[in-house]
């Protein structure tokens, strides 16, 4: 045969393998897995502005009684092939990942210098919400922030709630403003001189509500979005915004909005809803795009804004025809276990206790389209992280609303430990409850959610099976070994393929698939992580 | 001669193809080539079959080769860099052309870009937003729109406001913003009703700390009242209809003493024609089936002197320091404070009548109204209302109280399975009491009963005569108070429904 023909037919039967090569379909991995940095924050054109009123929406309330909004079904979507969500424009892993000291947990989202107190304040705008009078104030250093007060009839609430929530949502990776708690005279605030009202008016608007201290200073926080160029609107809690280029994942299918509700849980954020979101246009690197915050946080834990939140306030939509039919049928001596419950009548801490909350029939006010769809491997990757609070760590968080009463702090800091632990017995055991894997030397190595957090013992014995895993088909092929081990450390095969599969069993809890993959020097690093992958995760209790 | 064909592959034009019949073998190797290249199914080759892991199915079906190989910059700030964890960041370039994940979601956007739009909401999504951005105050017996985006010089649109006969009202409501402030109140409207009433009236107060004065004026047009003759013992069937135009202008002056307590004085003038009415379906006019009775076709302009205190402890939100309701303007019989849920009402009044004209309708009303509220459970608005009301009116000499101006009980203020104005004469007893519980955020659900007497002298009180009904009501409520109410009330003559709007103080 010709030697060139022979060289064309290997050269055809290349192309061939080539062209059908699966390798652009199947591989699982690819070499940039797993990616903890989402590219969303791509120079991009800027979105319109708009608004969304306050409260809940009447029509999406009914649509919520008879459907679901938002099109997507499956498992989240922006998750890197550990199960993480890579750090976004919505999203920053921080303490769980790389534990904040009590300090930064303290300080929260304040990165930036104080509200400038040099000069006096300029009042741009007076508004009004949950019954909490609220002002745009303009600092002596140009810095725009909202100004809130608390209901003389409850001092402490809402500025306590919020300054506790931001934090705790901050360390927990969510964008969320500055929150500063100051102590100011009214004589502070002036009107703007633009504006025919006047600053007496404006004062009155104001404090006209509020309570003083024994000095005549009113306790006021202060929130800013660092680095706004323009608000542009809330964010919705599902589909995706049509004039946002970087915006692509269904916000249904987000993993931290979903897993949101396990931390909306903890906190008691019954009132969240998009008219407490904010999006912000910002510039970075000369790049233009949208960062996504949680805002209004003076609703969390016990607040209702200018009131206690409502008992029912996290037990119930806002429209549950089956528990109102219940009550009418009953004059209201029946229909949820919630009317039990009470809470120590303590200056800041409104409504919020734990003995009657149970992570999984929580729910917000308002439907929630991505709550509803949290699955267990959404609610164990929230779990996880607000399982990693200290109790340390939380008494440093409550401390930073500086309450009067130290019973307040106190009786906080143990609720929030308590809706914690009922969080983590939730949640934590799905897919056998071990997280943190890395190889170690000729190790796997894990943590025991379960045994560090007193809810299981510390010697499991685990089934693991190891395989060759073949990523450019995505198939499971030879097995290596199956053993049984009680350590949070297992010995890799002696094999060595491009690519290692190890499902660990935990009898009575669950299953998780590590996929292991060789690096240039040899050494294997983790690259994929499945929980219970013989299965799909179930939903949770979103509905009862 | 022989021609051998130069040709080239189809996939990249630069290799030679061979005759013809060699083609065929090439393409044959092709089609083994992608035999061999294709992936294994889990049937073939026996092979454990995973689950998808990570990113979802659009995310994989984006990977198609029309995404790979656009993008190019600095690796980190694009977000293709691998990093050991998320707070290890630790990136590398790549080349362009090799597939990563990033560069998928990256080329996902880019094409997103060059189709994006602003949003485009739906009429079911305007229609929710116009509803949320429409905001409404609840008044007495009232609720006022803002309505979103329109600006009509501060008039807005208006509903209830008119006497219970009325049904269904409506108007415009006119605060001048001049005239408005922190310490100021100020409103004129007009209204209509659906039965043929219409009125107007107008308001400018100013308030402190521990005072309130204003003054007032209204003018009611009522073409359609009832009346069934005086006593508890006037007859359903004797109904007749007669109508009158009101107008009152006056003042007010009260001080409060504390937190709870708030006395005041009015004076005022006020004048009432007699009017035939409009009587439909031939129901006869009250000047027909009562011609003895006082005041029929008389007009009587009265000069109005009175006195006011109260207590009021009750948790209901609203500005007591207005004092509005005791104006002339307002009923004296007021209702039970849907929204009170613990607390103790007490206010007395009395008013000075003088007939301005004939000097034969002068008379002297004193009334009394003592309403409790608990709290069974605060966080569930379980709680119990009572309310006891009494009315006594005095004149002297052969002076008489026109039939029109009678205390009446019947009617959603006072004995719910009652028409309006059902009983009246000169004095009367009535009590109230409600158990009440919520049985939905906006809604709040009551069974309640109601008793009632009326007499013209002491001697005439007697236990046959009282007059009774139970019922069950269903209050919708805001933020603000109760917004409407409808309540369904069996008495002796048959059952009754109400819709109402407003949240009573």
């Amino acid at each position: 045969m010709d030697v060139r023909f022979l060289g064309l037919v290997v050269a055809l039967v290349l192309v061939g393998w080539m062209e059908a090569a699966p390798a652009a379909t199947a591989q699982r991995f690819y070499p940039d897995d797993p990616i903890w940095e989402d590219p969303d924050r791509m120079d991009m054109p800027a979105p319109e502005a708009h608004g969304v009123p306050d409260g809940p929406d009447p029509i999406g309330i009914l649509a919520s009684v008879f459907g679901q909004a938002g099109n997507h079904t499956g498992p989240a979507v922006n998750v890197n092939t550990v199960e993480g969500v890579p750090n976004s424009s919505w999203y920053t892993n921080r303490h769980y990942h790389d534990r904040l000291s009590l300090d930064a947990l303290a300080r929260g989202p304040n990165t930036r210098r104080p509200p400038d107190t040099s000069a006096a304040w300029t009042v741009l705008r007076v508004d009004e919400a949950n019954g909490l009078p609220h002002a745009v104030v303009r600092d002596g250093a140009d810095r725009t922030y909202r100004l809130w007060v608390d209901h003389r009839r409850h001092p402490e609430l809402a500025t306590g709630a919020a300054m506790i929530g931001s934090r705790l949502l901050h360390a927990l990776g969510y964008n969320v403003p500055e929150h500063w708690l100051m102590r100011i005279r009214p004589n502070r605030l002036t009107a703007a001189a633009d504006t025919v009202v006047q600053t007496g008016t404006v004062r009155k608007q104001i404090f006209g509500e509020a309570r003083a201290d024994s000095t005549g200073r009113f306790r006021v926080l202060l929130t800013r979005l660092p680095g706004a160029v323009r608000r542009i609107g809330p964010f919705a809690f599902h589909g995706t915004r049509p004039d946002d280029a970087n915006d692509i994942f269904p916000h249904e299918a987000r993993r931290e909005l979903r897993g949101l509700r396990v931390a909306a849980a903890w906190i008691n954020h019954s009132k969240i809803h998009p008219s407490r979101t904010m999006d912000v246009l910002v510039t970075e690197d000369d790049r233009k795009f949208v960062r996504h915050y949680l805002t209004r946080l003076t609703t969390v834990l016990g607040s209702g804004g200018a009131r206690p939140k409502r008992k029912w306030s996290g037990h119930e939509h806002i429209l549950e025809i089956r528990a109102v039919l219940t009550r009418m049928g009953t004059l209201g001596l029946s229909g949820g276990g919630w009317m039990e419950a009470t809470a120590p009548d303590l200056r800041g801490v409104g409504h919020i206790e734990s003995e009657q909350f149970r992570p999984g029939a929580w729910r917000p006010e308002a439907p929630n389209p991505a709550f509803e769809r949290c699955d267990s491997t959404d609610a164990f990757w929230a779990a996880r992280q607000i399982a990693a609070f200290t109790a340390a760590e939380i008494r440093a968080v409550v401390e930073t609303a500086e309450y009067s009463n130290p019973q307040t702090t106190d009786y906080l800091v143990r609720t929030l430990r308590e809706r914690q632990r009922a969080i983590a017995r939730a949640y934590l055991g799905y897919g056998g409850g071990i997280d943190r894997f890395a190889v170690q030397g000729d190790s796997l190595r894990f943590v025991d959610l379960l045994a560090r957090h007193d809810l299981a013992p510390a010697a499991t014995s685990r089934t693991v099976t190891w395989h060759v895993f073949d990523n450019e088909a995505d198939r499971v092929r030879r097995r290596l070994r199956r053993v049984r081990s009680p350590r949070e450390a297992l010995r890799l095969p002696s094999a060595s393929p491009p690519f290692l599969r190890a499902v660990i069993e935990t009898p009575g809890q669950g299953t998780t698939a590590v996929y292991l993959r060789r690096q240039n020097e040899g050494r294997y690093a983790v690259v994929g992580r499945e929980l219970e992958p013989q299965r799909r995760p179930p939903l949770i209790q979103a509905r009862e | 001669m022989t021609h051998r064909t130069a040709s080239t592959c189809c996939l990249c034009r630069c290799v030679p193809i061979p005759q013809p019949a060699t083609r065929i073998l090439c393409l044959a190797v092709l089609l083994v080539g992608w035999m061999v290249g294709r992936p294994c199914t889990a049937q073939t080759a026996g092979a454990e079959p995973t689950a998808f892991l990570s990113a979802s199915p659009s995310v994989s079906a984006s990977a198609s080769p029309a995404f790979v190989g656009r993008a190019s910059s600095s690796a980190l700030r694009r977000g293709d860099g691998r990093r050991d964890g998320p707070g290890r960041a630790v990136a590398v370039d790549r080349a362009d052309d090799e597939p990563s994940r990033a560069r998928q979601w990256r080329d996902r956007r880019q094409s997103k870009r060059q189709t994006m739009h602003p949003p485009r909401p739906g009429w079911l999504d305007r229609t929710g937003r116009f509803i949320r951005r429409t905001r409404g105050a609840v008044l007495g017996d009232q609720v006022l729109l803002d309505l979103p985006d329109i600006d009509l010089y501060g008039i807005r649109p208006v509903f209830g406001g008119l006497p219970a006969g009325a049904g269904l009202s409506a108007g415009l409501n006119y605060q001048p913003r001049f005239l408005d402030g922190t310490n100021r109140h100020a409103y004129a409207q007009a209204l209509y009703s659906l039965n043929g009433y219409y009125g107007g009236d107008a308001i400018y107060g100013v308030e402190g700390d521990d005072y309130v004065h204003y003054a007032y004026a209204r003018y009611h047009h009522k073409p359609q009242e009832d009346f069934y003759g005086t006593g508890p013992d006037s007859r359903e069937d004797a109904e007749a209809i007669y109508g009158v135009d009101e107008v009152l202008v006056g003042g007010l002056f009260g001080r409060s003493l504390g937190d709870n307590l708030t006395l005041g004085t009015h004076a005022s003038v006020r004048a009432d024609r007699f009017v035939q009415g409009t009587a439909e379906g031939g129901m006869p006019h009250v000047s027909d089936r009562f011609p003895e009775a006082a005041g029929v076709g008389r007009d009587v302009t009265y000069v109005m002197i009175g006195s006011f205190v109260e207590y009021d402890s009750r948790d209901v939100p609203g500005d007591r320091a207005y004092g509005q309701r005791f104006a002339p303007t307002e009923d004296r019989l007021r209702r039970l404070s849907l929204d009170a849920t613990s607390g103790l009402y007490l206010s007395s009044q009395i008013t000075h009548h003088l007939d301005a004209g004939y000097d034969r309708f002068s008379f002297t009303r004193f009334s009394i109204d003592l309403q409790e509220y608990f709290s069974i459970d605060e966080g569930t608005h379980h709680g119990v209302a009572l309310r006891q009301f009494a009315s006594f009116t005095h004149t002297s000499g052969d002076q008489k109280v026109p039939f029109y101006r009678l205390q009446s009980v019947g009617g959603s203020e006072s004995l719910r399975g009652y028409p309006t104005g059902r009983f009246r004469d000169y004095n009367v007893l009535l009590t109230n009491a409600e158990v009440r519980c919520q049985v939905w955020h906006w809604l709040d659900m009551a069974v309640f009963g109601d008793a009632g007497h009326v007499f013209r002298r002491f001697d005439d009180l007697g236990a046959d005569t009282i007059r009774g009904n139970v019922g069950v009501g269903f209050r919708l409520r805001t933020d603000e108070g109760t917004a409407a109410r409808l309540e369904f009330a069996r008495g002796t003559e048959g059952t009754r429904m109400t819709l109402e709007l407003g949240s009573l103080l």
